[in-house]
């Protein structure tokens, strides 16, 4: 055939004329129909609003939210934290073999009673709680047994890893983790809002130091046989306590009860007389005001008589004193005749200054009023001189002591950590200065003393230690100075001869104070160590010793070669001082 | 021609309406692991919450410091194993550091002879919950070292004395 042959033509040609019509029409249709889908596509992908799913718009925290924030120490050793801790509870109809369960559930958990917990399985209530607060291995395990029967709610549960340690500063919360006292309570605002529960708390306080104070001070506790013991390590420079310790303590872990003697903070709840402490204002003031200088003398041969009262000398040097060794050797007549010189209105600003007349400047709560006497007559004025008729809190005299040995800045105590900034000077992030008065600004601090007597007191604290009652507390290569106390404690209306406070404050290095130490004993029992004695000196100073040897490798504080010491040319040593 | 420009067009248009299409399911996916990684993260978070929590809890300085006094022969340091100046450890009053100027090597340069005091806190009370650590007596090691000396200073005088003796 040829090529003419498959020429289509005539009536031929019209027939695949329609043909190729009949092919448009489909084509056209589908091209409509694939355009629209490719439209839908594209509007689908550009121009739809996201589902309700729409991921962008909550992106996942990441964040923990607990009901409280942690609390830390200034190396970030957790001191309380919440856990969840989730509660067990049960649907007893859901459960199918009770007995079996229970047996499952006391193999988990040993500390419940199994007839118990089958009775509560038992039972034909709807839901019912088993156990509170499980620990994350009894979850795990409960999980593991499977029952759709047992169900863990979710709970928190406040924790205080480290036990009895500084558990007077932190306080506790009840079983609704409602906070009830120390700085749980001062800082709830902070520690209970749910934005900065990611933002830890961090304390003043080092663990290290806290466990070390504590531990010596339950020592002498025990070995002198006393009620109670407190003890605080404060840094003069920038009022931070590093260390606050009140014996007996409590775990804040356990089940507590709110009027139990041992949830008495002895530091800031309880004033006490401090005897002889009080002399170091004494003569402070008295070289201060200019009433009195270093080498006057004061007779101090006879007990003083003061209208109807005799006051006595526990160490009698039967002779005219200057007042290094007035301060050293503990010499109430002298003490009460300086006081004489400077005058009741001049003591009482001093002491004002100090800040003995109002509550302790702290961020705990239940601080105590200082017990003063009702009228200031000559005779109050003179007692007080040496430290009785009047009771300050151990962080009073902590706090003014700190005062005395800084330069006479008086800087109020603190437990929440300062940094430190480019100069040194001591700053918070988290707080504002106007909130808390720890956190002004360096030059605002009240100037109590001059300098100059500041760096007297300084010598006369390191006799105290090098001569004169204070000798326990001498620590090989440091500088220690300090004062000791002792008060005979009220007991009925009256001094009692053997139940004593024993206390001591201790300053460490002298030459440039970094840190005040304070210890006190509460009606110790002297052994034959002490010769039967319950004085400070004997009691109280080679805690703080102790104390210092132990802390000052720790602290960084370097050791320094004996430097003599200024006024020792004053002082007539006589055997066995 | 114009055939071929809107074929072109219509592919374009396919191309990028399928790329915007799996962009979308990418982002979905990526989302959703996502979600899923934050919620581990979050167990991550509270496994290491109760992970320092019971850190805290181990290393309770009571506790360690019974484990140090059972396993280890580490004694808390004491204030002579610091060493505040170059004179304190010498044992003498004036000691001079001297170096060349091409090494790094600093020199003690001795100036009298040690004299090491004596510690005058001995006859103190003790009283502490952890024993000081042992002070290492450094004037025993000098009076050991002397009384060597003698001996072998007697040893060489008997030595010329047998000799003697025996010519």
């Amino acid at each position: 055939m040829s090529a003419a042959d498959l020429h289509i033509e005539g009536a031929k040609s019209g027939a695949i004329e329609v043909a190729r019509n009949r092919v448009m029409v489909p084509t056209f249709l589908f091209v409509l129909g694939f355009g629209a889908l490719v439209i839908r596509l594209i509007s689908i992908g550009m121009f739809e609003d996201m589902s309700d799913k729409s991921y962008f718009a909550h992106s996942a925290s990441t964040e923990i939210v607990r009901e409280r924030g942690d609390i830390l120490d200034r190396n970030g050793v957790v001191m309380a934290t919440n856990l969840s801790a989730p509660s067990l509870a049960a649907r007893p109809r859901l459960i199918g073999n009770p007995a079996e369960t229970a047996d499952k559930i006391v193999a988990v958990l040993p500390e419940l009673n199994r007839t118990r917990v089958l009775n509560q399985l038992k039972s034909s209530k709807h839901f019912l709680y088993i156990k509170r607060n499980l620990s994350p291995a009894q979850v795990w395990k409960i999980n593991a047994l499977g029952e759709p029967g047992l169900i863990l709610e979710e709970a928190e549960k406040r924790i205080y890893p480290q036990g009895h340690l500084a558990s007077h500063v932190l306080g506790y919360v009840d079983v609704d983790n409602n906070p009830q006292a120390g700085v749980e309570k001062f800082f709830n605002d902070h520690l209970a809002n749910p934005e900065r529960s990611n933002e830890p708390l961090y304390l003043s306080l080092d663990t290290r130091v806290q466990h070390i104070v504590r531990q010596e001070l339950k020592f002498a506790m025990d070995k002198f046989s006393a009620l109670g013991a407190a003890g605080i390590v404060m840094d003069v420079r920038s009022g931070e306590i590093l260390a606050m310790t009140s014996l007996p303590d409590f775990d804040g872990n356990g089940s507590l009860d709110p009027g139990a003697p041992e949830m008495k903070n002895r530091n800031i709840l309880e004033p006490y007389e401090m005897g002889s402490g009080l002399k170091t204002f004494t003569i402070a003031m008295a070289l201060d005001s200019g009433a009195v200088k270093l080498s006057d003398g004061f007779d101090a041969t006879a007990p003083l008589k003061v209208g109807r009262r005799t006051i006595h000398d526990d160490h009698p040097k039967k002779r005219i004193l200057n007042v290094p060794e007035i301060f050293t050797f503990s010499s109430n007549i002298g003490s009460s005749l300086i006081i004489r010189e400077v005058g009741v209105e001049n003591q009482r600003n001093y002491l004002q200054r100090f800040g003995m007349f109002d509550k302790p400047a702290i961020e705990l709560t239940g601080l105590a009023q200082p017990i003063l006497p009702e009228r200031w007559g000559e005779i109050q004025s003179m007692t007080v001189s040496y430290g009785h008729g009047i009771a300050v809190t151990p962080l009073q005299l902590v706090t003014g002591i700190s005062a005395i040995v800084n330069g006479g800045r008086l800087i109020p105590a603190t437990l929440i950590r300062k940094s430190k900034d480019r100069d040194g000077a001591a700053r918070s992030d988290d707080y504002q200065s106007d909130d808390y008065p720890a956190f002004s600004r360096d030059d605002s601090y009240q100037q109590v003393i001059s300098p100059e007597t500041s760096r007297k007191m300084r010598h006369l604290m390191r006799l105290a230690v090098e001569y004169g009652s204070g000798g326990n507390a001498r620590v090989g290569g440091y500088r220690v100075g300090g004062k000791t106390g002792t008060a005979e404690k009220v007991k009925n209306g009256a001094y009692s001869r053997k139940d004593k406070i024993t206390s001591f404050v201790g300053v460490f290095p002298m030459d440039n104070p970094q840190y005040v130490i304070f210890a006190m004993l509460d009606e110790p029992r002297g052994t034959e160590e002490t010769f039967y004695r319950e004085t400070g000196g004997w009691i109280a100073a080679p805690v703080v010793g102790e104390i210092i040897r132990r802390i000052g490798p720790l602290l960084g504080v370097m050791p320094v070669d004996d430097v003599a010491t200024e006024y020792q040319n004053l002082i007539l040593v006589e055997n066995g001082e | 021609m114009i055939k071929v420009v809107a074929g072109f067009f219509v592919l374009m248009v396919m191309i990028s309406a399928a790329t915007v299409y799996s962009l979308k399911e990418t982002t979905k996916r990526l989302e959703a692991r996502k979600l899923e990684l934050a919620a581990k993260i979050l167990k991550d978070r509270n496994a290491i919450k109760v992970l320092r929590a019971e850190m805290a809890y181990l290393s309770q300085p009571d506790r360690l410091q019974k484990l140090s006094d059972r396993f280890l022969a580490l004694v808390p340091s004491h204030s002579d194993q610091m060493v505040a100046s170059v004179n304190s450890v010498a044992g003498r009053d004036e000691v001079r550091l001297v170096s060349l100027p091409v090494d790094a090597f600093p020199l003690l340069l001795p100036q009298e002879k040690p004299v090491f005091q004596k510690r005058r806190f001995d006859r103190k009370m003790h009283l502490a919950a952890a024993p000081a650590a042992p002070v290492v007596k450094a004037e025993k090691v000098v009076k050991a070292e002397k009384a060597e000396t003698k001996v072998k200073k007697a040893s060489f005088y008997e030595r010329i004395s047998t000799k003697l003796g025996g010519e």
